[in-house]
């Protein structure tokens, strides 16, 4: 199903702009970028510790915000009220605020002198700021917006009709959520978890708050990059494709549902009797 | 599968829900081996009374009981949820469960009832056998299903798992004609292999006269008759019942035993005066080619618009100074040669119009 149509003329101008706006960055990075030596750079000890720490790191955050996410978006789904349009505000908070201010307000909850501060050194037997958890946490903080609302939305799009029929079949709502729910939810589910990790590895502003940029402990691959910038400009480069393959492998898994309209075929959910 | 139907019992609702300004007030009660059929135009309530049977939703006042146990009592009052009421449901559009194949959506009744002691799937097979189905089809998932497979899935799982009642929200929905004309009867014998009560909801006048033992009329919320179909065609209570039995309903001036209708003058047996309703069941009107002599009091010549051949009648609609429909025998329609665009002498007794003040 190829449908062309004439894209008119006062479009075409700004959209080539935007384009050629787009991808200027990558090709700036790509003519700039000492191939000779990338490979060389990027196998480097500094770097290999900050590509690890941002690979774990940004794991198990995602993994975290699905866990504390996916309930927080099954309540938020399971119904209207103003308390929920009021914890809707607070989820989406994190998305609008700079990524500084969430490592200010996170010190400032969690830190040593923080809120919360006393109770999780007595728990942990250590503050958070400046340890690798630390970072996990901020990353967290800003990666589990995109997965609340990507499952709420995908949680809320299950036809309830389905949900009520494996109640009157015995059902209770723990099953009913696990066996029907969930599974009828996993491409939504699926996609948000994605676009959480790939948040948490770009994360840079509340992580250098929190966290600090310690070599091997809290260092991820954006912060190397910004400490690379002055004193070796190359490896900074060599780590910034590293981040942009990496985001790119990302977009290319999640193609089918953010862009139906670029593979040709569609996005085909599971066949269901409606 | 080892039903314990040994007790069946009888279900009974009598409740109030409202929702916004519209409030359902239903009282519903299907004994065992009895198919109620609740019938009414769309927006009657009838899906709101199967949820709230179902448990899916809880009623504001009144209860709902099975075998004379409380499943409902209303705010404040005793609540068994849906999943613990063992209620067989086949829910409006089927429902199934589009991630699982047709074995497992019929398996997961049992799977949920009793977790864990034992496997369901070989009742599941028999459950898909049992309402027709190949069991090559049991690992198909509902998207590969036709219409008809999968309104059969549906009602194998709403059998599977020793239901204690069953609840059907317009089974015959979403299958084509030629389809349902083969499920009509196999619905029939399924219902009526099953000893617990019936409750089927649907807005379809012929599968509520081929299924009910009694029909339960919503309209607005209310139930306006209950009662055989015989009992219905007897004196039906609204417009809607009439039409759903297929009786003739006029509104007309009463004048002593003269109602004028349109521009016809019908002869009535009793006395009235003003506005009301005249019901003629379409096996009393007579036909006969010339001017009848004798007993009736009221006969009109009409045009014939319709011939429409029934199971053992034929159904006339006239047309002229009164739409008419008569229910004749085939023979009838033979021995008077009826054909679209003939004119008809048609006759109905006084005695068999029926004349209700409005």
């Amino acid at each position: 199903m190829d449908v062309r149509r004439p894209l008119a003329l006062p479009l075409l101008v700004p959209a080539l702009v935007a384009a050629l706006f787009l991808a200027a960055p990558l090709v700036g990075l790509a003519l700039r970028a000492p191939w000779s030596t990338v490979l060389e750079r990027a196998t480097s000890d500094p770097l290999l510790a900050a590509l690890r720490l941002s690979l774990v790191t940004s794991t198990w955050s995602a993994a975290l915000a699905f866990v504390l996410g996916v309930p927080l978006a099954a309540w938020l789904a399971s119904g209207r009220s103003p308390a929920r349009t009021l914890v809707r505000i607070l989820v989406t908070l994190p998305l609008v605020l700079p990524p500084v201010v969430a490592g200010v307000a996170l010190l400032l909850a969690f830190g040593r002198a923080g809120l919360l501060g006393g109770s999780i050194e007595l728990l942990f037997g250590a503050a958070l700021p400046f340890t690798t958890l630390g970072v996990v946490v901020a990353q967290t903080y800003v990666a589990l917006p995109f997965l609340v609302l990507a499952a709420e939305t995908g949680l809320r799009g299950v036809d309830r009709n389905v949900q009520d029929a494996a109640r009157t079949l015995g059902a209770g709502p723990w099953r009913v959520f696990r066996t029907v729910t969930l599974p009828l939810a996993r491409p939504a589910l699926g996609a948000g978890l994605l676009v959480a990790w790939a948040r948490a590895l770009g994360e840079f502003g509340a992580t250098i708050t929190f966290a600090g940029s310690l070599e091997g402990t809290t260092r991820t691959l954006p912060l190397a990059v910004y400490a690379a910038l002055e004193r070796e400009p190359d490896a900074a480069i060599a780590l910034s494709l590293v981040l942009v393959a990496v985001s790119a492998l990302v977009l290319f898994l999640l193609r089918r549902r953010w862009f139906p309209g670029s593979t040709g075929q569609d996005a085909a959910p599971e066949g269901g009797a409606r | 599968m080892t039903p314990d139907w040994t007790n069946a019992l009888g279900l009974e609702a009598r409740f109030e829900v409202a929702r916004g300004t519209f409030v359902l007030d239903v009282a519903i009660r299907a004994e065992p081996s009895e198919t109620v059929v609740l019938v009414g135009p769309n927006g009657a309530g009838k899906s709101t009374v199967l949820r709230v049977l179902a448990g899916l939703e809880r009623v504001d006042r009144g209860s709902v009981l099975m075998g004379g146990d409380t499943l409902d009592g209303g705010i404040g009052g005793l609540f068994v949820p849906a999943e613990h009421r063992r209620f067989g449901v086949l829910p409006q559009g089927l429902a199934l469960f589009p991630h699982l194949t047709a074995l497992e959506n019929v398996a997961y009744g049992p799977r949920s009832r009793w977790p864990g002691t034992r496997d369901p799937r070989e009742e599941a097979l028999d459950a898909l056998v049992r309402v027709g189905l190949d069991a090559d089809i049991a690992g198909r998932k509902p998207g590969a299903l036709s219409g008809g497979q999968a309104q059969r899935v549906a009602l194998a799982r709403a059998l599977a798992g020793a239901p204690r009642a069953l609840l059907l929200d317009e089974p015959l929905s979403a299958v084509d004609a030629s389809t349902r004309s083969a499920l009509v009867p196999e619905l029939s014998s399924w219902l009526a292999a099953f000893p617990g009560p019936r409750i089927l909801v649907t807005h379809d006048a012929s599968d509520a006269l081929r299924f009910a033992d009694r029909i339960v009329a919503l309209e607005g919320g209310r139930v306006v008759q209950t009662g055989t179909r015989d009992e219905l065609a007897r004196a039906p209570r609204s417009r809607y019942v009439a039409d759903l039995l297929g009786l003739n309903v006029f509104e007309g001036e009463a004048n002593g035993s003269t109602v004028s209708v349109g521009s016809a003058a019908l002869t009535v047996a009793g006395e009235a005066d003003g506005p009301v309703t005249v019901t003629v069941h379409p096996r009393a009107v007579a036909l006969f080619r010339a001017r009848p002599e004798g007993s009736p009091r009221n006969a009109l010549e009409l045009e014939v618009a319709t011939v429409e051949p029934g199971a053992s009648r034929v159904r006339v609609a006239l047309t002229g100074a009164l739409d008419l429909v008569a229910e004749v025998t085939p023979r009838a329609v033979e021995d008077l040669g009826l054909v679209p665009g003939q004119h008809v002498w048609a006759a109905v007794k006084a005695t068999e119009i029926r004349v209700e003040p409005l």
